[in-house]
């Protein structure tokens, strides 16, 4: 009886001890990665990031995430980790693509290469650091590309940085210099502060900002008195100054609020910057007339081509939209659409008579301004790190897109109308041959 | 008042012994049947499982042979393409002007008055 129950309490125990074992290796399994099966099943289940022709850019196939295009707006898209978004619209839409949802976006391909294509080849060939670009659909606020350098293939995501990773024309903010002077001729020209024949007395240099004020200078060699049309053209500072002599601070301000500048961009779910406004206290006299050519504030790629989108939209403010099917975010008028129609005859000046080979497609009414920013360094304008910009639109007289360019940190040939001025022309090339746009003869503007 | 029911239970064993035999049979000869049936489409399941691995494994190729495709594709490889082989977009190519004259004049539609369609439209 006695060698029975032993028997039988050595079963129990090897039992026990089995049953304990399978549990430790259940635990090891969640402890050091989510069972395969479950893995796979979440992956397969995953909904698909669609670009708006259809085309696909992000899927799971065989119980793997892949990006077919590869580095195709691969900052914007983002990666997968084992089963959640890490970044990017795989981040940001996790839950719904995980519900299975399909994500499909304003991004249009053609655009998007066109766009990483011409930044890439700029960027490499003037010794930047790095660089993006947004084109909106003009009447919609569509994004139709929003590209950055370097670029990023979230295929082999391990294999890259996380500043490479970064959606840069969301979310790096930069003082987009000499671009806003369109904007703010264009709040001039509303105000009745000016016209496009008003004539200002322009030296090279001017004392502005009374006691606590600075010397401010212009860049490009100009004739002693210009024109609104031609402060523009020559990207005069100092013309700059006079425009906004009579400009109050707060309205000023207000302008470039309403623009975008300083405010979230109300695209829903994605991570974008703010930028920067000085608080209204701050508006000094010198910030006012540094304002006026984009000194002392900041902004993305984004909220810069949101701006500017306003002039090519007959002055209305159209929030810009990422994700198709979202709601569409604020529109409001910033200025009136008969000041829109004559800023962008000014700006249409620029290319035209200013920098035709730079930035001008023969042919075609292009519009846009350039922008050359000193990059702050410690608290002081550094001499050798710049931003190159430009923003602008086509085709004047009717606009259809908006582009913004920026390139950070290149080394030759850095000013707007070399380095960000022909990014522009190569993409806005692409988008005409694309539309297939007849070439016109084009009366001065 | 209430009345009793005769309780009457056949207890005999030559009728229990009967029963167990019919149950018995009954219950064999179902097994049998079902044993017939599975021996019959044993082939199914093992087939079914065949098909459906099969179905994966095409849906497989077929999703990679998409996803290669679209790889093949893409905008960019187009454009380096194009670009490779000394294309231009025809935005930037040269441009001339001339004057083509009558050539370039819009035709004009023959006029004719035997053409035209008489309409009545009647209200109900």
């Amino acid at each position: 009886m006695e060698v029975k129950i032993r028997n039988r309490s050595r079963v129990m125990q090897v039992l026990a001890l089995a049953m304990f074992l399978s549990l430790v290796w259940a635990y090891a399994q969640l402890e050091w990665g989510v069972p395969h099966t479950v893995k796979r099943n979440v992956l397969q289940s995953r909904g698909s990031i669609l670009a708006s022709d259809g085309s696909v850019l992000a899927r799971s196939v065989g119980g793997q995430r892949v990006y077919p295009q590869g580095v195709l707006a691969g900052q914007v898209v983002g990666m997968m980790g084992e089963t959640d978004g890490l970044e990017g619209l795989e981040a940001a839409y996790n839950r719904s693509l995980q519900a299975g949802e399909n994500l499909k976006l304003t991004i249009d391909p053609k655009t998007q290469a066109a766009a990483e294509a011409a930044l890439a080849q700029g960027v490499k060939e003037h010794h930047g650091e790095y660089g993006s670009v947004v084109i909106i659909e003009t009447l919609t606020g569509r994004v139709l590309a929003a590209a950055s350098y370097p670029p990023f293939d979230p295929n082999n995501w391990r294999n890259y940085s996380a500043e490479t990773r970064r959606n840069r024309p969301f979310l790096d903010t930069y003082e987009p210099g000499s671009t806003i002077k369109g904007l703010i001729v264009a709040a001039a020209l509303n105000e009745g502060l000016t016209t496009p024949t008003t004539t200002y007395s322009t030296p090279m240099e001017r004392y502005v900002g009374g006691r606590w004020g600075s010397t401010i200078h212009d860049a490009v060699p100009h004739p002693p008195t210009l024109t609104t049309k031609e402060i523009l053209r020559y990207s005069s500072n100092v013309g700059m100054s006079h425009v906004v002599e009579n400009f109050a601070a707060d309205k000023e301000r207000a302008y470039l609020s309403n623009y975008g500048f300083g405010q979230d961009v109300q695209i829903p779910v994605v991570a974008t910057a703010t930028g920067r406004l000085q608080r209204p206290s701050e508006w000094t006299d010198l910030v006012r007339v540094t304002s006026a050519f984009g000194q002392g504030m900041s902004s993305t790629t984004l909220q810069l081509a949101a701006a500017y989108n306003t002039l090519a939209n007959d002055g209305l403010y159209v929030s810009p939209r990422l994700v198709e099917g979202t709601p569409a975010g604020e529109r409001r008028e910033v200025i009136r659409p008969e000041s829109a129609r004559t800023i962008r005859g000014l700006l249409q000046a620029v290319i035209a008579e200013g920098i035709s080979n730079a930035a001008g497609l023969k042919g075609y009414a292009l519009a846009g301004k350039t922008g050359t920013s000193q990059v702050a360094v410690n608290g002081k304008y550094s001499d050798s790190l710049f931003d190159s910009v430009f923003a602008g639109f086509f085709p004047a007289d009717a606009p259809r897109v908006t582009i913004a360019v920026t390139v950070h940190g290149a080394t030759t040939n850095y000013h707007g109308s070399m380095l960000a001025a022909p990014i522009y022309k190569k993409i806005a090339a692409s988008v005409i041959s694309n539309w297939a746009a007849a070439p016109q003869q084009l009366p001065k503007p | 008042m209430t009345t009793r029911l005769p309780l009457s239970i056949d207890t005999a064993p030559a009728t229990w012994q009967w029963r167990t035999l019919r149950y018995l049979s009954i219950y064999l000869l179902l097994a049998m049947t079902l044993i017939a049936v599975r021996y019959k489409t044993q082939h199914v399941r093992p087939n079914l499982l065949d098909l459906q691995k099969q179905e994966a494994t095409l849906l497989t190729q077929r999703d990679n042979l998409e996803i290669a495709v679209q790889v093949a594709v893409t905008p960019q490889k187009i454009q380096e393409w194009a670009a490779g082989n000394g294309m231009i977009h025809f935005a930037e190519s040269p441009k001339t002007a001339r004057d083509l004259g009558q050539a370039a004049a819009p035709l004009t539609l023959p006029t004719t008055n035997n053409n035209t369609i008489e309409v009545k439209t009647q209200w109900k």
